[in-house]
This record gives structure tokens, sequence and C-alpha cells, in this order.
């Protein structure tokens, strides 16, 4: 038994050294010169340069107003796709309506549909709405996604009838069956659709690039971008915004986490 | 329940948050549509929207602009470089709008004279008349084959001159000056055979068969397509080069590194001794091989100057002041403005009149304090200019994977080589 868990340890163990290394690596360069990172062979202890790269970044991009459109992006966008995709699932998956069957295929048809393709018609749309450089361009094509709505769908698929059909009876409107019924049982699904929405916005790099026009209104990946010159660069400087950058997610997912868990279990006990 | 009022009002919050977003929003993208160009009183300030990335253009420049021309409104923004850059452009392009009044470009600037109607003709406002300011093969890289249409006035070039190192090659006992090397070291040939010389005294080498073999076709006057657009890329100009490469391969003088660290690492423990690098690549060595500093020169190259990069600006048909936006173009690439571009990046101007001013001495200890302007100087004068085409790329990604596989691979150089020009001709009749 203990030779077992040894052995199970020492395989976890070096799974978090390779996943953590990266990281660990960007604080390293984070807090090192550029000649440090090149240096053979490279160091791989922290240096005392954080404040310069730190104070570097501040100069060259204005970091905190890019990380407050970010903010402001993700949490828009969140709410919205939790919401319409959570409400469209469970209306696919609980009601039958005439054509939802077809409805649902075609919807998960569009999935087949490579990103890259419908870069050039989005763009036509948004200039023809005249959206362009606004986030109206960014949040509201995102609202709902076929994959949210079908992972709900597949979630809300196990919620029994007779849960619906006892609230019906009980006097709730169909608009109550979704809001005070499914929801509760559907938050672990929608835990998993938020965190990657979530970093799924925070890290959008190629819609924002050819939407925005204005710099002040970029967001944080394409701020990010404006430290790299062509061709030389001080990549400590790179590295602590890139740094920077990802902080919050991290903070975000910890605490977000531990609440999506402690909705896992709940869901648990009660069914 | 708790928890479900808060989500309630969060989702009011945001559809509130959507629906003022857009309202603040609105005028943005329709900036101006209610004064049209009439004669530009004093009074009202023109809006120029201009893209650029870091590095292509120095931001005092920019700032030196807004104060020449006062009537003017210049909105520079700074997107980010490379292929997203030109992302960014190509579907605003393809999308028919949004765009801004001035664009900055790459060295892709040839790949957009196909859409030459989207852009201004310069050669309508004046560019005739500051033509003879610039080099002359850099100029027509943003003029179509005629020359009657010239997309981008230039910025700067990228020569692509030896870079080595002085104390290893005099160790080799081999020419080792600027001026020995350009003398006695003329050709491909002369080149290898030093190498060989050098790889036998010191032990190091030169960079990969790969880079090799992109700077000897960077020397050539022909590409891989001719004018009518017809395949070349198999004839002998361009198998000389892949020969040439296999045969330093052969003889051990080449450095097989995967990855720009490794190429670092290599270059600060000395198993590197030359490389061909443009002009930009003295940053490059500077900060990726720190150990090394004093003991590098650069020199005039053998074989030929090829040029790697360089950038243009050029106006979108789209702008409601061609001829303004032209004046602010005119400005930015003055001679005197690329001076300090210069200064700033390190991007060599395209303006051959300064070159020998004493401002732009650049004399840097990390070279042992040779004058690296001269050699560029030398070297922007004589670069050969081949016929680019759109398909270039896909033609050099794939000889320099299957030649990178002759090394990697160990894979036999002759099959290998008719094995991709087998793929790159089934890939461009697709």
């Amino acid at each position: 038994m203990t030779g077992k868990k040894i052995f199970v340890h020492t395989f976890l163990l070096i799974g978090v050294i390779f996943s953590i290394f990266p990281f660990y690596w960007l604080v390293v360069m984070s807090t090192n010169e550029t000649s440090a990172i090149f240096s053979f062979p490279p160091r791989l202890t922290f240096g005392s340069y954080f404040l310069t790269n730190y104070n570097n970044v501040m100069e060259n991009i204005n970091f905190y107003r890019a990380l407050l459109n970010t903010v402001m992006i993700a949490v828009v966008s969140t709410t919205l796709q939790l919401f319409f995709n959570s409400l469209t699932g469970f209306t696919f998956s609980k009601f039958k309506f005439p054509g939802s069957k077809a409805l649902f295929y075609i919807m998960m048809a569009t999935m087949m549909i490579p990103g890259q393709m419908l870069l050039v018609p989005q763009f036509i749309i948004i200039k023809e709405l005249d959206w362009l450089g606004s986030y109206k361009a960014l949040i509201i094509p995102g609202m709902a996604t076929a994959f949210g709505i079908f992972w709900i769908r597949q979630y809300a698929l196990a919620i029994h009838d007779e849960l619906l059909e006892a609230a019906t009876i009980d006097g709730s409107s169909k608009f109550g069956l979704y809001w005070r019924v499914a929801l509760p049982i559907l938050r672990p699904a929608l835990a998993f659709l938020g965190i990657t929405t979530f970093m799924g916005v925070w890290e959008d790099y190629l819609w924002p690039l050819i939407v925005l026009t204005d710099t002040s209104k970029f967001t944080l990946m394409l701020t990010l971008q404006q430290l790299k010159s062509v061709h030389t660069g001080d990549y400590a400087m790179v590295m602590t915004g890139t740094l920077l950058a990802t902080l919050p997610l991290i903070l975000f997912f910890l605490v977000v986490s531990r609440q999506f868990i402690a909705g896992i279990m709940d869901g648990a006990v009660k069914s | 329940m708790k928890l479900k009022n808060m989500s309630s009002i969060l989702l009011a919050l945001c559809l509130a948050l959507v629906v003022s977003a857009c309202g603040q929003n609105d005028p943005a993208p329709s900036s101006n549509p209610s004064s049209p160009a009439n004669e530009s009183g004093s009074n009202d300030k023109i809006t120029l929207k201009m893209w650029y990335w870091n590095g292509a253009i120095s931001d005092s420049t920019i700032e030196a602009a807004k104060t020449k021309f006062p009537n003017i409104d210049l909105q520079a923004e700074k997107l980010p470089s490379g292929g997203d850059f030109l992302t960014k452009l190509t579907t605003t392009l393809s999308g028919g709008g949004g765009g801004p009044d001035i664009v900055t470009m790459d060295s892709w600037i040839s790949t957009m004279l196909t859409y030459n109607d989207k852009f201004v003709n310069m050669y309508d406002y004046g560019a005739r008349d500051i033509q003879s300011q610039y080099l002359d093969w850099k100029w027509k890289i943003g003029a179509t084959e005629d020359d009657s249409y010239l997309i981008g006035l230039p910025i700067d070039v990228a020569p692509v001159v030896l870079y080595y190192r002085a104390d290893l090659f005099k160790e080799a006992g081999v020419a080792s000056t600027p001026e020995e090397i350009k003398a006695q070291v003329k050709t491909i040939d002369d080149y290898l055979a030093l190498l060989k010389q050098v790889k036998e005294k010191t032990g190091s080498q030169s960079g990969t068969l790969v880079d090799l073999f992109r700077s000897i076709m960077g020397q050539s006057s022909e590409n891989y397509f001719d004018l009518e657009g017809n395949y070349i890329g198999d004839k002998e100009h361009v198998k000389a080069a892949w020969d040439a490469s296999v045969k330093a391969y052969q003889e051990g003088v080449t450095f097989p590194y995967t990855s720009d660290s490794e190429k670092n690492a290599a270059m600060n423990n000395g198993k590197i001794s030359s490389f061909t690098g443009a002009s930009w690549a003295v940053g490059d060595v500077i900060s990726g091989a720190p150990d090394t500093s004093g003991k590098w020169n650069i020199a005039y190259p053998p074989g030929g100057v090829g040029n790697q990069g360089g950038s243009a600006m050029g106006i979108l048909k789209s702008t409601k002041y061609p001829k303004e936006a032209f004046e602010v173009v005119k400005f930015l690439v003055s001679p005197e403005n690329l001076l300090a571009g210069y200064k700033e990046f390190g991007n060599y101007p395209s303006t051959p009149e300064i070159y020998d001013k004493p401002e732009m001495v650049n004399e840097s200890e990390f070279f042992g304090g040779q004058n690296l302007s001269s050699v560029f100087g030398e070297a922007a004068k004589d670069v050969q200019n081949a016929h680019k085409d759109s398909r270039d790329e896909l033609v050099i990604n794939a000889l320099s994977a299957a030649l990178g596989s002759v090394d990697a691979q160990k894979k036999d150089p002759e099959q290998t080589w008719i094995e991709a020009q087998k793929q790159i001709k089934r890939q461009l009749e697709r």
C-alpha cells in the first residue's frame, strides 16, 4: 500500500513540476535582466530587477487601463453567456416545440465551421452595423455559443421531469422553472462554462485585434503585444507584462474554483 | 437565495453596461461625416489616423509631426507588430472599411501591390520630386512593375552583412579585418573555404545550413517566380544555393541550432564564430551573447548583399485627405527623421545622402569600437533586388524544411531536393 502511494506521489510530483516550471521561469525572467535570460546556462534563480522591469512596462503601456478594459469585457461577456447559454440549453433539453430538433442540429453544425473562415464575414457585419472600434463588437457576437448551449443541454437532460411538473403545479411560470429550479441544479455545469468563458475572453487575441481601432480601448493581450518591437526586444519587460496580465486570471481561478467545487458538492447531496 | 439575488443584479448590471457602452461609442467609428474635405480652413482641424508598430517609426518623430502640422490631428495607433498587423490590415481591406488614413507596411509591401487600388498612388501627390533621395532598389519595392503606381514611401532597409568573431578568425589565420574580408572573401566558395579553416583551427562553426541557403538566395537577382509568375524555384540558381549549403553542412561548418536560445547559447560560448545577418541583428547579438563583448566585427558579405526587412509607409484610398496625408508621410520618412529612427532602434535609413553624416557614426563597444554604419551603408547601396511573388513564402518554407531534414534526419540531399520540388509543384497547382 505504501509502495503504491510513493509511486503515485512521485508520479504526481513530476507532473506538478512539469506544469509549474514554465510559470516559475516566467517569474524568474521577470525579476532578471534580458541578458540574464539568454545567458548559458540559463539563470534559474530570482533576480532583483522586478521593479525596474515593472517601471519599464508602465512606461511603455497603459497597463491598468487595459486591465480595466479586459475585466469589464470578461465579466460582462461571461455573465451574458452564462445566462443565454443556460436559458437556451435548458429549453432545448426540456421543452419540445415544432422544429426544436432541427434547430438544435443546425446550431450544432455551426461548430463545424472553423473560426478563421468567419473572420471576414463577421468583420463585414460589424462594419455594416457601425460597431467597429466599440466593445459591442466583442461582446454581442459571443453572447451565446453553440458549445455552451450544447454543454448545458447535456447537463440539463438529467433534471427530472417530475421536478419541473411539481413546480408547474405549484404555479411556477416557464421562466420560473428555469430561474428557480434548473439554475441551481446547473451550477456545476455553469461553473465550468464560466471559467472557460472567462479565460477565453481574457486570452482572446485575433478578434479584438481586428475590431478594436482605438489603442486606449485595447485589451490586455493586445496591449502586451505593443511591448514587443519587431527585431530586438527587452524580453524581461515583456515577461513582466505577461506575468502581471496572468496574475488576475490565476487569482480569479483560485477564488472562483473553490466556490464552484462547493457547488458541485451541494448538487451531489441534494439529488 | 442570496446568491440568486446577487446573480440577477449582476445580470441586470451587465445588460445595462452593454446598452450604455453602445450609446457611448456610437459616434466614434463614423467620426466626422458632416465635415467633408472642403478647403481646409485654418480653424478646423482635420483628423488623420495612422497605424504603425513599436519600432517602425520613432515616437519622437511622430511628436515632431504633430508640432509641424498644427492643423492636423494625427492619431497614431501603435498596433501589435508582425503577422498580427498584416492580419488586421488585410481583414480591414477585404472587409472594405474601418481602416486608417496612413498605414505602415513591412517587407510584405510587395504583396500589397496586388491590392494597389486600395492605396493612394503617391506619384499623384509629388512622390517623384523626392525619389532621388532614396535607394533605388528600395523605392521600387513599393511600386508596380511598370513604375506608374507607388503605394509606399521607404522608411528603412536591412542589408545583410557578415557578423564574425574577429578574435577567432585571427586565431585561425584567415582574413580577420573587415577590409581583408571584403578584399579576399568575395564569393560563397571563398567563404566556405574560410569556414573550413576556422572550423579546423578553432572548432567553431557558422549558422545552420538553412540560414546559409536563405542568405545565398537573398543575394540572388532572381527569386522563385519570374515576372510572368512562372515557377523558377527548380532552376539552376536555386539548385546552386542548395548545393552550396549542403556542401557547407557536409564539411561540418554549420551549427545545427533549432531555436533562438540555442543559437544565443552557441554564440555566447564561442561555438558560432560567424553568420550572415541583417542590420537589425546587431541588437540580437548584443543581448544574446553578452560574454563575447568586444570580440565581434561586421564585414561586407561574401557573395553579394541581400536584404531582410525594412518598412514603408502608404496612404489608403479611403482617406478623405490624401494630400495632407502625403505631406505627413513625406515628413515622417524624411532623411533627418529616419536618422532619429536609426539612433533609437537601429533601423538603417533608406536615404544614402545621410550615410556619411557624422551623426550616423555608430561605434559599438560590443564590436570592438567598429563603426557599424559604414559597413551597412556600403552594403545597402549594393542590395540585389529580386522579383517578389506572394507565393515566395510557400516555396521558401518548403525548401527550408527539406534542407533542414538533410541535417536533422540525415536524408539524402539529392533525393530530398527532388521530393521537395514535387511537393512544391503539387501545392502550387492547387
